[in-house]
């Protein structure tokens, strides 16, 4: 069977939504409550910048304008990063309700 | 399986100027890069008021369904592979098989304004809305103005499809790509609001 590349991206795409579900069942079952942690914030971000790459790269094209894609993809990720780096500063008390004034 | 190359889609390497080097029409790409900025200062406003109230963050996100927001993902990313299908089939000279790709994304996006009202409804039934304050404000505002944009696409989505021959694959193209960004936004929407803790 071929597949090219654009359904192979599908494919992708639904593979790693079923992995974030995963993990957000998992951290429903273990939940009660509890944060998700920097660690889980960051690998569900970076599910979250992986489909956004492939979005990027193969639904809008940018496969074929590689300094674009490099600049979609580095500004997504950029995001990504600053909303984690605001969930580890909440996390470790330096903003919010426990930091410092 | 093998995989074949970019060629049964009819992606090009643009080598012409940075501007032309963007697939499609240049003004979809300023949208997209305007919609992308919008999105992502909210994101981060939502991270920081997600900081100064975590309690109140993660009560209100238990009362979503992360299920819910994942199976609308898979949708969202179906609609767009059928969004891309259709420009390509565009590109082949097959208009007959862009318009029945175009209606099936479009159909596509009724399920996941569906699945939305659902969650809505569910909320809502539970007195929680738009006015409830913190989490919930900040939930509807996000997924409202993103739904909108689910709504704005089910529209365009087969109004391009009613292109003349001439027009037909630069229309494909911009609508399609107004489609990928709705998605592109979902991708990182759905695990801020829904899942992270």
């Amino acid at each position: 069977m071929r597949f090219d590349r654009l359904t192979l991206s599908w494919f992708l795409l639904l593979g790693l939504s079923a992995v974030t579900l995963l993990f957000a069942r998992h951290g429903a079952a273990a939940g009660a409550g509890g944060a998700t942690g920097i660690t889980g914030a960051a690998l569900l971000l970076a599910l979250a910048v992986a489909k956004g790459r492939e979005i990027l790269l193969h639904y809008l094209e940018l496969a074929g304008s590689p300094a674009w894609a490099r600049a979609f993809t580095g500004a997504l990720a950029a995001l990504a990063g600053a909303i984690l780096l605001v969930y580890a500063a909440g996390q470790a008390g330096w903003i919010g309700p426990g930091g410092t004034p | 399986m093998a995989i074949t190359d970019m060629e049964t889609t009819g992606i090009r390497e643009r080598t012409d100027g940075p501007p032309a080097a963007l697939p499609g029409n240049l003004m979809i790409w300023i949208l997209i890069v305007s919609e992308l900025a919008a999105f992502g200062a909210a994101f981060l406003g939502f991270s920081v008021a997600r900081a100064f109230d975590p309690a109140g963050f993660a009560a209100g996100q238990a009362g979503l369904d992360g299920t819910l927001g994942a199976v609308n993902t898979m949708v969202l990313v179906t609609s767009g592979y059928l969004a891309a299908r259709a420009v390509a089939a565009g590109r082949r000279g097959a208009p007959s098989q862009a318009r029945l790709a175009l209606a099936a994304a479009a159909l596509l996006a009724a399920v996941f304004l569906a699945v939305k009202a659902v969650e809505y409804a569910h909320l809502i039934g539970a007195g929680l809305t738009i006015d409830s304050g913190g989490f919930h404000t900040l939930y509807f505002l996000l997924t409202g103005f993103h739904a909108l944009h689910v709504a704005a696409g089910m529209v365009i989505l087969p109004l391009v499809g009613f292109s003349g021959r001439e027009t037909l694959v630069d229309n494909l193209e911009t609508g399609a790509a107004f489609w990928h960004m709705v998605d592109l936004v979902w991708v990182l929407l759905y695990p801020l609001v829904y899942l992270i803790r």
